[in-house]
């Protein structure tokens, strides 16, 4: 009877004060002065916004909301804000869908609360993978690679907006055409779309009340615009890493698994070896067409291996990382560099599917905290390819057998984390080993997971004494087998 | 636990994982060991058939810590780091 009460009275007050941003109307304590987007088109879209806020009230002002709407939402992988003129960025949470508008919330938490009256630019950098299609959606080999990219003209945000403007650039000037619904040239100030070179102007529009509201609805007001690639487009569909760490060897061994994908238009009819060598050899050959890939591998990096299912793959070329000396030493490694040609090029929409590792001293990424007796390990989440999303990455970190009181500490939130036990050679009880699940990447999501771990003497002793309690089974076995008689009595 | 933050500052400024054996010691120690191992193995198979010797015992228990640690060594010397 009392526990009944007392949830009645916590479901009271929980209805009473609605505390989830996402289930009660946003405060109108800011006002978007002036918002300019500027999208830098690639093989990802890289969107950095810039929003002049004022301060409306004195309540309520210490978070700035973002929303997405769902398209936007679908694509971006990645947001992070800062103020400008500020050093360092600023907090950006996911808060999820928003019930009554269904927009994406994201909460940009401030420096400090912005007075009533007093004004701020916030710089907002967000990338978007798989943001652009191709148009045509078939094309030889010997054809131009034309993409179309379209966005919300008009910004979803839950502040009113009194000057906005949208600018996409597009990697060449040749923009075959860009698009602007008749609803959002009326709401423009002037010229509702400029081309100038590369760059697509929308705007300036005029004033806006809050748009992240049930009633709005934006599709009426997508822009669009239909522009040239000269630029691969790489997705990695799935990559698998595994850390595997080493005591006795001091080593760290990286392997990945990839499986990439050409996102260029899907290729129309054959392919031609023949046209392929003949463009290779005139060096003109279609931006569709990726022939090779370049990977950054870390400075200590050695016994590079690359092989796919059919066996090892020869068409590669490391270049393992200088001897730095002197000025070069004091600015960083430098990364070594591994030129990987795929068995065969790979045209619009083909998948290739290879492994790539290499060993590293573990003197490299492995620290050791002599206050608290543990070694901490530092592995990169991903090996950055310059503008290639990754759609689904799995991380797997083996620590060395026995390794107890371990700490992980992910870059981002992942979306899944798993513990297992991952047993190999010598081993006895298996070595504990993580994995983490994380889907929609960036080559922004290459930070380092930490992992602290501790690692008994004994468990130290556990690989040779594992050695030696085999050979001694063998030694009786040879005992054993002297003094049995076994020759073939009359 | 500590935050993420903390922990990338505590690591900026530890000392790089040291082993206590340096590894490239490690081929001349799986050699060194190996070989004994070995032939301390064969001197094992040369001594006499007596019901209970404990030379015997001994050489084997001598001669398994040796391959022990000799196989650890040349694990990681050919590169399959244990």
């Amino acid at each position: 009877m009392r526990t009944q009460l007392h949830l009645l009275l916590l479901a009271a007050v929980a209805a009473a004060v609605d505390l989830w941003p996402t289930h009660q109307r946003i405060a109108p304590s800011f006002v978007n002065t002036d918002v300019v987007r500027t999208v830098e088109l690639s093989s990802q879209a890289y969107v950095k916004a810039s929003y002049s806020i004022e301060s409306q009230s004195d309540v309520d002002n210490d978070v700035f909301y973002l929303t997405l709407s769902e398209e936007e939402e679908n694509v971006t992988g990645w947001i992070e804000a800062k103020a400008k003129g500020a050093t360092g960025g600023l907090e950006v949470k996911r808060l999820g869908q928003h019930a009554e508008s269904l927009a994406y919330l994201y909460a940009i938490k401030l420096a400090k609360p912005l007075p009533k009256g007093e004004s701020l630019t916030l710089l907002v950098d967000s990338v978007q993978s798989h943001a652009t299609y191709p148009k045509p959606a078939f094309a030889t080999q010997h054809d131009s690679h034309f993409r179309v990219y379209e966005a919300d003209g008009i910004v979803l945000s839950p502040y009113e907006t009194t000057s906005q403007r949208l600018r996409v650039k597009a990697p060449t000037p040749n923009v075959r055409s860009y698009h602007i619904p008749s609803a959002l040239e009326a709401l423009a100030k002037d010229e509702p779309a400029v081309k100038s070179g590369a760059t697509v102007t929308f705007g300036p529009f005029k004033s806006q009340p809050p748009t992240a509201t049930k009633d709005f609805d934006h599709k009426p007001y997508r822009v669009s615009i239909d522009f040239e690639m000269n630029i691969p487009a790489l997705t990695v569909v799935s990559l698998k890493r595994t850390a595997e760490v080493s005591h006795w060897g001091a080593n760290l061994n990286i392997q990945d698994e990839y499986v990439v994908r050409n996102d260029a238009p899907e290729l129309k009819g054959q392919f031609s070896r023949l046209d392929f060598q003949m463009s290779q050899h005139a060096r003109r050959m279609s931006p569709v067409i990726i022939p090779a890939l370049s990977l950054q591998l870390p400075s200590g990096a050695h016994s590079v291996y690359y092989f796919d299912i059919v066996g090892n793959v020869s068409t590669s070329a490391f270049r393992p990382a200088p001897k730095a000396a002197g000025r070069a030493a004091r600015l960083g490694p430098q990364n070594a560099q591994l030129d990987l040609k795929p068995r065969y090029p790979l045209m619009g929409g083909w998948n290739y599917t290879f492994t790539v590792g290499w060993d590293a001293p573990l003197g490299d990424s492995g620290r050791w905290d002599e206050v608290n007796g543990r070694w901490i390990l530092a592995v990169p989440f991903l090996t950055p390819l310059p503008a290639t999303p990754i759609d689904q990455a799995d991380v797997r970190i083996i620590l060395p057998e026995g390794a107890t009181d371990i700490t992980v500490h992910p870059p981002f939130d992942v979306a899944l984390m798993e513990r297992s036990t991952h047993i190999t050679y010598l081993d006895t009880i298996g070595r504990p080993a993580f994995d983490f699940h994380a889907q929609k990447l960036t080559e922004k999501h290459d930070g380092f997971i930490y992992i602290t771990y501790k690692v008994p003497t004994a468990a130290h002793l556990q690989k040779p004494l594992a050695v030696t309690v085999a050979s001694l089974i063998i030694f009786s076995v040879m005992w054993t087998l002297k003094r049995v008689d076994m020759t073939i009595k009359k | 636990m500590e935050s993420y933050s903390q922990i990338q500052e505590l690591y900026a400024r530890l000392p790089p994982f040291a082993p206590i054996i340096p590894t490239s010691l490690l081929p001349y120690i799986a050699l060194f060991l190996c070989s004994a191992a070995f032939l301390l193995g064969f001197y094992f198979t040369t001594l006499p058939r007596t019901l209970f010797s404990i030379r015997e015992v001994f050489v084997a228990l001598v001669a398994s810590v040796l391959a022990g640690f000799g196989v650890v060594a040349l694990f990681n010397y050919f590169g399959v780091y244990v």
